[in-house]
């Protein structure tokens, strides 16, 4: 009977649980999921990490290559951010070409990148307009049930941090490259941002963390990205009900209280890689 | 043309050159609007409420589709992540359950992009869903801000200059570009796109700052109206 309600009336279903100040899956309006971190799951890449946000999984693998650089930027190494949702992860995706929301994810963790200067480019560079690396950062979503970008942002900075980078020499006879596997330097991250998702339900609740179905009946994700000092890197909100700023402050001031806590999960991980870590 | 508020002692930039519109631009579509603001330009055509394939449609309301076409080349990831922006506000802005099993197909051409791009093209498709006589719940305002250092100094504070709809060129200098898109009707968000770093009070004096900068767009738009209504009279 309850299942029949969930789907012909979700929205009257989910109405019925908001009176009481709770939702479907017991959590209060203002709890997130149980968020866990394990780095170094894929062992074939230079760095990786998975991510589950309650039933979210995310992976993220990094692979480091030579290439040369661009020759508008012959200074700089490159790093290629991609969000993929494949059609494994959810029905709502079908397979073929990358979805819309897959390459909007793309672009926002590539906009992230750049503002919060995550990897410096130039840390990249082996020999200026000759050799440079290239960091591949593939995120996958093995399951989709949403705060899919707050999970592939963990994800994505993990596995940044879990890269060590061998030195290379350019043999100046043969002009080809000279790795040195046994002489491993970690990749510097200056910055170690979170992303907070919130929906609101009719302009009245906000809905914090929410899951795929109650992202379909809720309008207007907002995801702020937030770093250690309470710096705001990117607010984004692609539209829905109006909300008032003040509303907007209480996101904000909630966002940083998550920070300090995936701070804590980046720690404990970073202090022993390759172990598990759960808050 | 820079404004001092004497009593915040808040130092302002505004833009010199003004906005420009021209509502029904194109013949056979059903609204359009060749829309400016300073250098920027965009041309927005609006088709709907129209026929649907009846696998793609919505029993209860209307689906919008946003297609951004830049200036030169095929459409990329950059234009796919601005479309997400216009679909966004235009699903709120548009009484959607008015026409059922429809959708609304909404193009957007760049012109011309000399900064403060996304919210050029949400005024303009307001323009044009005006143009079109579509019903909406309101208008959609659409301010960008941006935040530049005034000298080399560390501390991040109200020395910093505010530039309302800020030119290419000072997009480049700032520290810190925001979009705020408004209701007419209460003033509330809808819909931001913020990047750069910024401690949340400088996101506050933006945000002020943008609800103050809609009163000029909002009367823009009367006066747009108003010109095309009296043309059509005139005749």
């Amino acid at each position: 009977m309850e299942d029949i309600f969930k789907h012909i009336q979700p929205v009257e279903y989910y109405k019925s649980f908001l009176k009481e100040n709770i939702r479907p899956d017991t959590r209060t309006l203002q709890q997130i999921r149980k968020t866990t971190l394990n780095v170094g799951p894929i062992t074939t890449a230079d760095g990786s990490a998975l991510v589950k946000i309650g039933d979210t999984m995310v992976m993220c693998g990094v692979k480091a290559e030579l290439t040369q650089p661009t020759a508008e930027e012959p200074k700089k190494g490159i790093i290629v951010p991609n969000l993929d949702l494949p059609a494994l992860c959810s029905s709502k995706f079908k397979p073929g070409p990358p979805n819309t929301q897959a390459q909007v994810g793309t672009k926002f963790l590539d906009n992230l990148m750049k503002i919060a200067n995550l990897v410096n480019p130039e840390d990249l560079c082996i020999v200026p307009d000759k050799l440079v690396w290239v960091l591949y950062c593939d995120v996958t979503c093995l399951n989709y049930d949403g705060c899919v970008i707050d999970a592939a942002v963990i994800a994505l900075v993990a596995a940044l941090r879990s890269v060590s980078l061998p030195s290379v020499t350019l043999n100046e006879e043969t002009d080809t490259p000279v790795t040195n596997v046994n002489e491993k330097t970690p990749l510097t991250i200056n910055c170690l941002p979170v992303a907070y998702s919130f929906s609101f339900f009719e302009s009245d609740h906000i809905i914090t963390d929410p899951t795929l179905s109650e992202e379909d009946i809720t309008s207007g994700c907002l995801t702020i990205v937030s770093d250690e000092h309470e710096n705001l890197l990117l607010v984004d909100r692609p539209g829905g009900v109006s909300i008032t700023e003040a509303q907007l402050e209480i996101c904000i001031q909630r966002s940083f209280k998550r920070t300090k806590e995936v701070h804590k999960l980046y720690k404990a991980v970073h202090k022993q890689s390759g172990s598990n870590d759960q808050t | 043309m820079i404004m001092k508020d004497d009593m915040h002692d808040e130092v302002v930039e505004q833009p010199t050159s003004k906005f420009q519109c021209e509502m029904n631009a194109l013949k056979n579509t059903d609204g359009s609007a060749f829309y400016s603001q300073g250098e920027t330009s965009v041309m927005v055509a609006v088709y709907g409420p129209g026929d649907l394939k009846e696998t793609k449609q919505e029993i209860d309301k209307a689906l919008v589709e946003v297609d951004f076409r830049p200036k030169l080349g095929s459409p990329t990831v950059n234009e796919k992540y601005l479309e997400r922006f216009v679909q966004g506000v235009c699903e709120n802005a548009i009484m959607l359950s008015l026409h059922p099993r429809t959708a609304f197909a909404i193009i957007v051409q760049i012109m011309q992009d000399q900064g403060s791009l996304l919210s050029c093209a949400i005024n303009a498709v307001c323009v044009a869903l005006q143009d079109a006589g579509v019903s909406m719940k309101y208008l959609p305002v659409a301010v960008t801000v941006a935040l530049k250092k005034e000298s080399e100094s560390e501390i991040e504070d109200a020395t910093d200059v505010l530039i309302i709809n800020p030119a290419i060129k000072e997009e480049c200098e700032s520290f810190s570009i925001l979009t705020f898109v408004f209701d007419s009707v209460n003033k509330n968000l809808l819909c931001t796109h913020s990047q750069g770093p910024l401690l949340p009070k400088q996101h506050e004096r933006c945000l002020k700052a943008a609800k103050e900068a809609t009163e000029e767009v909002l009367k823009f738009f009367r006066d747009s109206v108003t010109q095309k209504v009296a043309a059509g009279l005139e005749l």
